[in-house]
């Protein structure tokens, strides 16, 4: 079963302005800090639903905010 | 005014529950924790207001000061350089011994255990020979080492030698990527270099080096010798080369631990003559540069010479020759001799027990200070605390007699006074244990510190017995030595002393997590909500599972396939471990290692293979509601399922509530539990019960979560017990998952007990009421429930002590809580450095009372 990951979640974007290494609600993959994980994905009690970024530096979304979380609004 | 817990009608009484310090009643539910500190002298009352906490969450150090050092890696890669050519064991001995003779010695004010692992307290050391990637993480951060080009060339340097570039090279890129992303699997050791390791601290103190050095001696002469034999005999001969070579390494390693701890000697008296103006201090310093003249070279000779013995030889095994985790010792035991002359003989160091509880709080602000240069995934995982580091008390003697001693108690009642967050304690329970030391570990639950946990003696005494069946060189522990154990990391148990214990985590310790594993099984092994990848074999549209079986085979296979790789991962990071990663210090006080001159970690007398299966509760709660709700009932198809899980349940509320109020487990209900046995003993404990490891034994479950529960569970969608999307797992190997569990205490002990086959190290977190606990009659409830449990033979109990005012007036004003400890997971943690969505899992524990009916079922006699 082959499947893609809803376009407006994440996306390429070779050489973007914005991307997902300057963002905000990224943070770094727990092996390979070339890759890094989404956590704009919030739930009600506060979780966090992530998604796995394979390429920080190339890879965008429409909710891309410069910037750092506290560790109080990760996992 | 605090809260007094409501009265109960029991046996035809009516039982109030007054608070059992009067007192109490004066001070506020959301301020409890603040006032039970209690320091035993204004020394450990100062080291504890300046201790440099190292805690990390989401991977980030709480305190901004905290980074890394450059000096070990600096020193081991000058001496890699300049051993090219010679032995890889002699290099890494040649390593040891260059950070050992030119790093700078840390000695602060007010310490009486003297030594750190880097130049600077504030620092923690890195390991680039372990994994280039997690020296990278650290160079990209905050806390880099300085001069960072320095330390990027260094790593350059070191990426073809590492460990991780090793590994790798025998691993598809595939499950590499699979491992790497830790959602079904844990990532290898060799891509992290998380580690553990139980030293043999008892030849330390009861040989010291210079007796070990003589022995490699006369090891090395006694093999020259035969070599020198006429007729030559090669296929003898030969093998004395890499014995010579073992030996001669664990010469030059202990040469210059000596010469390290008779630095810190020089220094302490060089402070003491030149510098201290405080007369009592410039005493102490003076003492101190004794002791550390002494020892690690001769044995220890008073209980203040086996603190600072310990100390050295924890700093040499846990991070300064290479990382691991952990505090595993028998503390009580190992100390008991020493304290038998300084405080009952008064021969030397002549102490009262009072001095030994200001020793305890100053060694526990020791580990509190001590930092670990970890990968980024064990800096997200322990929230809220350091590292994980768990020393073991209690328990018995061969004979099942009890080993509880004054040391014991000591150690109980300097962790309550001057309350940290590490190290945890796990005390092993039996029945013949003293009441008194009972009382004593009731007081730090009691006190919330989450600790000790406690763990079932008779059980871990078995285990040790029935893996060293498994032995490659029949030499496993005896029936007396598998008495003598403490837990390596938060749940599996290995054993202690002078030879035989676990030297590598590659021996055990690798994490699979059934919550994912059960997600992608409705995706044919896909991964539509992290990854987008396929994660796992392809097991099947879950739309043609005609049964229920079919679903049971289909989960099997996801999971083998996920342990045996993690396990394969382990095994080959051992392999060449035993080539490149060799430990000379650590060889040199095993007396295996010693005796057939081979290096300690490629040497496997015990194996201890225990691995951990984390968020199983998810998993098997939704086997539950599947098979109730689509195969039994009938009431929804896979189809139906399948389509409300790819909506995060959007649209599909009422089916969600079906399937969240399905049976769960820790309710002492048959539908759920007897599912859930199946699900333990048949695939989790079934499946890594066919595996055999490095060591020559099966692999067993040890159930735990650490903080893997909330990160496995924010990398994991939706699942049929009726979770969403990112919602934290279940929190502990056996634990309910939080709110599910609402039929008592003990209906949670009676599903617990129905597991056990194939395991028996399952976590079971369990969060007590604090009126209850600290009324009149909190010590006699607490026992009876103790007593049950130790009765039904469940493997380990730990418990939350703390009310939801607390943790909620903690969440408002951080700065007024900073003495609230909770119980995460198999490690304590101070609760206002927890991410907030970690703190409301906690919160969402059930706080379980004792009803009546529970009082009855405990038979307890109030
Ligand atoms: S919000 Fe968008 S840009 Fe930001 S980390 Fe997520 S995917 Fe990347």
């Amino acid at each position: 079963m082959e499947e893609k990951i809803p376009a407006n979640i994440m996306h390429d974007e070779i050489g973007t302005k914005k991307p997902c290494s300057s963002c905000k609600w990224q943070i770094a993959d727990p092996t390979n800090p070339l890759r890094g994980q989404c956590t704009v994905n919030r739930n009600a009690m506060g979780g966090v639903w992530k998604r796995w970024i394979g390429n920080v530096s190339d890879m965008t979304c429409g909710k891309h905010e410069e910037g750092k979380l506290s560790f109080r609004e990760h996992v | 005014m605090a809260t007094v817990a409501e009265s109960v009608n029991y046996k035809g009484k009516v039982i109030n529950f007054p608070l059992a310090n009067q007192q109490e009643n004066e001070v506020a539910d959301d301020m409890l924790h603040e006032n039970l500190a209690r320091p035993t002298t204004e020394r450990t009352k100062r080291l504890k207001a300046r201790c440099r906490w190292k805690h990390a969450s989401a991977g980030e150090f709480i305190d901004s000061e905290v980074r890394a050092g450059i000096e070990r890696m600096r020193f081991i890669t000058e001496a890699h350089k300049a051993s090219e050519g010679q032995p890889e064991v002699i290099r890494r001995a040649l390593g040891l011994a260059n950070i050992l003779n030119k790093s700078t010695l840390v000695l602060q004010q007010d310490e009486f255990i003297i030594g750190y692992h880097a130049e600077d307290p504030e620092m923690f050391p890195l390991y680039p020979e372990l994994s280039y990637m997690a020296v990278q993480d650290y160079l990209m951060s905050d806390y880099s080492p300085q001069p960072k080009e320095e330390a990027e060339a260094i790593n350059q340097y070191w990426k073809r030698f590492s460990m991780q570039s090793k590994g790798e090279g025998y691993f598809s890129k595939e499950d590499l990527t699979r491992m790497y992303q830790v959602s079904t699997m844990e990532a290898p050791g060799f891509a992290t270099g998380y580690n553990s390791i139980t030293p043999p601290y008892e030849t330390i103190l009861q040989d010291g080096l210079l007796k070990r050095i003589e022995m490699a001696k006369a090891k090395i002469e006694h093999a020259q010798k035969e070599m020198e034999k006429i007729p030559w005999n090669a296929t003898e001969g030969l093998e004395w080369i890499s014995k010579i070579d073992v030996w001669k390494a664990m010469i030059i390693a202990d040469e210059a631990v000596i010469n390290w701890a008779q630095r810190h000697a020089r220094l302490a008296k060089i402070i003491a003559e030149s510098f201290e103006t405080d007369p009592a201090r410039r005493e102490e310093l003076l003492e101190i540069a004794d002791i550390s003249h002494r020892v690690p070279a001769e044995p220890c000779k008073g209980l203040k010479d086996a603190f600072q013995a310990k100390w050295y030889t924890y700093l040499l095994c846990h991070a300064i020759d290479r990382y691991a985790s952990g505090y595993a010792h028998k503390e009580d035991e190992l100390l008991e001799p020493y304290y038998n002359i300084s405080v009952e003989q008064k021969t030397f160091q002549p102490m009262t027990y009072t001095d030994v509880v200001e020793m305890v709080e100053m060694e526990r602000l020791k580990i509190s200070e001590h930092g670990a240069g970890k990968s980024r995934a064990y800096r997200e995982i322990f929230p809220g605390s350091n590292d994980l580091f768990i020393l073991t008390v209690g328990g018995t003697k061969p004979g099942y007699v009890d080993a509880c001693s004054d040391m014991t108690d000591a150690i109980l009642e300097g962790a309550r006074n001057i309350r940290t967050t590490e190290p945890s304690i796990v005390f092993r329970w039996h029945p013949s244990g003293r009441v008194k030391t009972k009382q004593h570990v009731f007081e730090c639950i009691r006190d919330g510190l989450g600790y000790p946990s406690i763990k079932h003696d008779i059980i871990g005494t078995e285990q040790m017995k029935y893996y060293s069946q498994f032995s490659k060189n029949k030499n496993g522990v005896t029936d007396d030595e598998a008495h003598y154990w403490a837990l390596v990391l938060c749940m599996s148990p290995g054993v202690c002393g002078r030879r035989k214990t676990q030297k590598t985590r590659s021996e055990g310790g690798g994490s699979i997590f059934p919550a994912k594993m059960m997600e992608i099984v409705l995706a044919d092994g896909f991964d539509w909500s992290y990854s987008a990848m396929q994660l796992g074999p392809h097991t099947g549209e879950p739309t043609e599972f005609k049964t229920f079986e079919q679903l049971w085979e289909a989960f099997r296979t996801q999971y083998a396939y996920a342990v045996s790789t993690v396990i394969r991962a382990k095994d080959v990071c051992r392999y060449f471990e035993g080539k490149y990663l060799q430990m000379p210090f650590v060889s040199s006080i095993d007396d295996g290692a010693m005796e057939l001159g081979r290096d300690a970690v490629e040497l496997s007398e015990q194996p201890n293979g225990w691995h951990n299966p984390i968020t199983t509760i998810v998993a098997a709660n939704s086997m539950v509601a599947i098979k109730k709700l689509i195969y039994d009932e009938k009431k929804y198809t896979m189809q139906q399922l399948v389509t409300a899980l790819r909506a995060n349940w959007e649209g599909h509320e009422a089916m969600r509530l079906d399937f969240q109020n399905a049976p769960k487990w820790g309710n002492d209900d048959d539908y759920a539990d007897s599912i859930i046995k199946d699900f333990y003993e048949d695939i989790i404990g079934g499946e890594m019960a066919k595996i055999t490891n490095y060591s020559g034994g099966p692999v067993k479950p040890v159930g735990q979560a650490v903080g893997l529960y909330m990160e496995i569970g924010s990398r994991t969608g939706p699942t049929p017990d009726g979770r969403f999307g990112g919602d934290a797992g279940d929190d502990g190997g056996i634990s309910p998952y939080m709110g599910t569990d609402k039929k008592g205490p003990t209906a949670v002990l009676r599903s617990v007990a129905k597991v056990q086959k194939n395991q028996k190290a399952n976590l079971l977190n369990q969060r007590l009421s604090v009126p209850i606990m600290r009324s009149i009659h909190g010590f006699s409830i607490w026992k009876s429930y103790m007593d049950a449990w130790e009765q039904l033979n469940i493997d380990h109990v730990q418990f939350n002590v703390v009310s939801t005012a607390e943790m909620k007036a903690a969440q408002q004003e951080p700065e007024k809580h900073q003495d609230l400890i909770v119980r995460v997971s198999g490690f304590s943690a101070r609760f206002v450095d927890i991410p907030t969505y970690g703190q409301n899992t906690i919160i969402a524990r059930n706080e379980q009372a004792f009803g009546a009916n529970d009082l009855e079922y405990l038979n307890t006699q109030l």
